[in-house]
């Protein structure tokens, strides 16, 4: 529960829950707030005749207002929200899947394989998304062509058109229903998924837990998905909701420049683009046909990167590109809140711990998780703050003197503990870290778990 | 050989092992079409649509080899890149590869002058706001970069377009106007460069620069504005980290005066993560790039593509210009590399051993 806390201790994580929720309604609710009829045409629905080609102020029947040729914008911001909703959605868990299942299998094979597969997503970087998106609408249309159909670009705003003479091939059906923009968007956005799958399978496969796993028989394919894919899904799903608001923005501006998508609100602005930048046009004269999906795009794109920035955040404080309070600086604030919860945070680290059980520290960590925390009573010492700022900052030097003049002097030793069974999970080669464990133990009386990490200690010395 | 210049050649050689393996990549996806599909990449001109007959496609892929094996495949196809035959395409009308260089530079412009603005602006305002977090710089500086983060560049250029050209007319879309444009051709303006703002100042024209500039204004400030944030943001982020190190502090208390702390010290430390964060972004910033010159209308490279997509396919536009593209990318983050190395004292070192 301490995350959720943290999460919802910032107004900015609030603000974009908050964003995409609104959004969420208004996408599930659409038939009922906009109630499609005979004049509805996918994400546009008419309300006047066609042949009038400018646009109307909001009046009783369109609440926001017509775009040239009567198109409702209300109806089209409504149910354009939903389109936005489901294509995002769509490329973020492209993107996730697609990314987990490379940076997992790249990690298991390790080595030479793994170094040829991680070039390859970074050779991906590389690439514009623009020039991504021309070339496989390119790709499909003389593919389409070859086939012996017709394909024309860009009729009027409104997609691609596809047609056969005759009934058309399987391939050619397949290649009409896909979305090519919706396809290039994932295959342009799953490398930070990989990379991060990556890394963290690479550290976890050297597990005992992996390792008894193989050796008990298990296949590649059990290992990979049973064990390393749960183990290091999180700050993954994070990054693949990222690109919900990021993809639908990147949808839209290639809708409205004219190079393919099927975007409503790009759409929308890319009609009512001459009433505002044309001769005679202006913002504020004909608002209706800019400002209310603008707020749209933009909102959209804003609550999803808040709401992405605070989940990374939560799940690893060091990425936080605002650089505001810190999550370790915001425990020290929390002060004795956090002492109710502390039985809480077992539970948050359940997940981790069970990797932790299957190391090296096996004893240790599993009896001392499960020790309730003793002295809450004991006010944290300021130095305790001192020495997590230091850790926080990668300044281990001080860190280190810190936290040996607290154990020295007997102050936090429960916090202290936990800390250090944290850090030693993160930084499991580190004498240092270990030696310091056992010095908590010791002064806590703990002497054959404090034995322990002192053997620890000495291996890695040595 | 000096080390600076060993440097180069490492980077220029992995960034042309990127490139292969890019171009292998695109290529593999290219295999996913039909033989006959990727016939269409070599029709010559006037063959293209219907009037290719079956039976000369089938000599395409005979003399291209298109229904040899992957690696085969894509030798042939690298071989032909490297020969300069990128291609005819129907929709251009000309070959892929003069048309691309053809309107390179007034791309190159548009990026030079926005590295020229984001690149400094981006690092000076994240190392003034970083230094200290809380002050009213720092508010300022981190609602203004949100705003810039979050406003995608269509909706910024829309504004701009019409507020200072509709409203104001201070400035205009396009690369120049009609008028100017004949009274260039008339008068003997010799192009040298291909750039309008290199051309008009060594033509000795100054009346043209300004009206160039006027039209560059407004694309550069769309283009820089989104990367400025993201520069700034990290420049904060990673200077915040920097600050409390010891070496600041001893630097301080030898009596380092506080202007010269931030813009020697620190600014020097914080280069290579923020130029890094850049070089990542490299494709972003030429995606941004293309998207910036169709809305205004700039005539640069990615005219190639609006005119590609407006009627029928055009494959080997499309390829070309991916490659192109890449190429563009690789580029950038060459040149990224190397600020880094010259300016980076670590980074130096490190070149000076290797």
């Amino acid at each position: 529960m301490r995350i959720v806390r943290y999460f919802f201790s910032r107004w900015q994580n609030w603000l974009g829950l908050l964003i995409v929720l609104m959004f969420t309604v208004v996408a599930i609710s659409a038939p009922l707030l906009s109630p499609p009829d005979k004049n509805t045409q996918g994400s546009f629905k008419k309300v006047g005749r066609s042949s009038d080609r400018t646009p109307h102020p909001p009046s009783e029947t369109s609440i926001l207002g017509t775009l040239p040729g009567q198109i409702d914008v209300y109806h089209t911001l409504v149910w354009g929200a939903r389109e936005a909703m489901q294509f995002g959605l769509s490329v973020a868990i492209g993107a996730f899947i697609f990314g987990t299942l490379f940076g997992s299998v790249a990690g298991y094979f390790g080595g030479f394989v793994n170094n040829i597969m991680m070039r390859i997503a970074d050779a991906f970087l590389t690439f514009p998304v623009v020039a991504g998106v021309v070339l496989l609408q390119q790709l499909v249309a003389v593919t389409i062509e070859s086939l012996g159909g017709i394909y024309w670009l860009n009729n009027d705003y409104f997609g691609r058109v596809i047609d056969f003479q005759f009934t058309p091939p399987p391939f050619a059906v397949f290649l009409m229903k896909v979305d090519p923009i919706l396809i290039s968007l994932i295959i342009f956005s799953w490398m930070p998924v990989a990379r991060i799958v990556n890394t963290m399978v690479l550290t976890l496969k050297n597990k005992e837990f992996i390792q008894s796993s193989r050796a008990l028989g298990a296949s590649p394919a059990w290992i990979i998905f049973r064990h390393l894919i749960p183990n290091s899904v999180g700050p993954a799903v994070v990054l693949a909701a990222r690109d919900v608001g990021s993809s639908v923005i990147l949808q839209a501006t290639i809708t409205f420049v004219g190079l393919g998508g099927a975007s409503a609100w790009g759409i929308l602005l890319s009609i009512g683009r001459n009433w505002i930048i044309g001769p005679g046009g202006g913002l504020l004269r004909y608002w209706w046909v800019f400002l209310p999906v603008t707020i749209a795009i933009v909102l959209f794109g804003v609550g999803w990167n808040l709401l992405g920035d605070g989940l990374l955040e939560v799940l690893d404080p060091a990425a936080n590109a605002y650089g505001g309070t810190s999550m370790i600086k915001r425990k020290q604030a929390k002060g004795k809140k956090e002492a109710q919860s502390a039985s809480d945070s077992k539970s948050i680290h359940h997940e981790s711990d069970s990797v932790a059980v299957q190391t090296a520290t096996q004893g240790i960590s599993v009896t001392l998780q499960n020790n309730p925390p003793v002295s809450h009573s004991q006010e944290k010492h300021p130095v305790l703050q001192v020495a997590r700022e230091a850790i926080a900052k990668k300044d281990f030097e001080h860190a280190i003197h810190a936290y040996s003049h607290l154990i020295k002097h007997r102050r936090n030793l429960n916090e202290i503990r936990q800390d250090m069974i944290e850090y030693v999970r993160e930084h499991a080669n580190e004498a240092v870290i270990w030696t310091l464990l056992g010095d908590v133990l010791t002064q806590e009386g703990k002497m054959e778990y404090a034995e322990k990490a002192y053997e620890h200690a000495r291996n890695l010395t040595q | 050989m000096p080390p600076i210049l060993q440097f180069l050649i490492r980077r220029i050689f992995s960034a042309f092992i990127s490139l292969i393996i890019i171009t292998m990549v695109l290529y593999s996806g290219f295999m996913l079409t039909p033989p006959e599909a990727r016939a269409r990449i070599y029709l010559p001109p006037g063959k293209g649509g219907e009037r290719a007959s079956e039976q000369y496609i089938e000599n395409i892929i005979k003399e291209n080899h298109l229904r040899e094996p992957y690696l085969v495949q894509y030798f042939y196809w690298a071989k032909s890149l490297l020969q300069g035959s990128w291609g005819y395409s129907p929709t251009l009308n000309a070959d892929v590869l003069p048309s691309l260089l053809h309107r390179t530079p007034a791309t190159l412009e548009l990026a030079l002058y926005s590295l020229l603005m984001l690149i400094p602006l981006g690092l000076a305002s994240g190392l003034v706001s970083g230094w200290r977090p809380g002050s009213v710089f720092d508010s300022s500086f981190r609602g203004l970069a949100f705003l810039g983060t979050s406003t995608p560049s269509f909706i910024v250029s829309i504004i701009l377009i019409s507020i200072l050209y509709i409203q104001l007319d201070w400035l205009a879309p396009g690369r120049i106007d009609v008028k100017t444009e004949l009274q260039m051709f008339r008068s003997g303006f010799v192009e040298y460069t291909g750039a309008l703002t290199l051309d008009s100042l060594l033509n000795k024209r100054f009346d043209i620069f300004i009206i160039a500039l006027k039209h560059l204004i407004m694309p550069v400030f769309t283009l820089s504005i989104y990367h400025w944030a993201t520069l700034g943001r990290i420049t904060r982020a990673s200077i915040m980290n920097e600050r409390g190190k010891e070496y600041i502090v001893a630097a301080r208390a030898r009596g380092v005066k506080e202007s010269k702390l931030i813009w020697k010290h620190a600014l020097r430390a914080i280069l290579a993560p923020s130029l890094t964060a850049m070089a990542l972004s490299a494709a972003s910033i030429v995606t941004g790039l293309f998207v910036t010159e169709i809305i205004y209308g700039l005539t640069g490279i990615s005219q190639i593509i609006v005119i590609a997509m407006s009627s029928y396919p055009d494959a080997p536009a499309a390829l070309g210009f991916s490659v192109y593209s890449v190429i563009m990318v690789l580029g950038l983050m060459l040149i990224l590399d190397f600020i880094q190395a010259t300016l980076d004292p670590r980074v130096r070192e490190e070149v000076l051993k290797a």
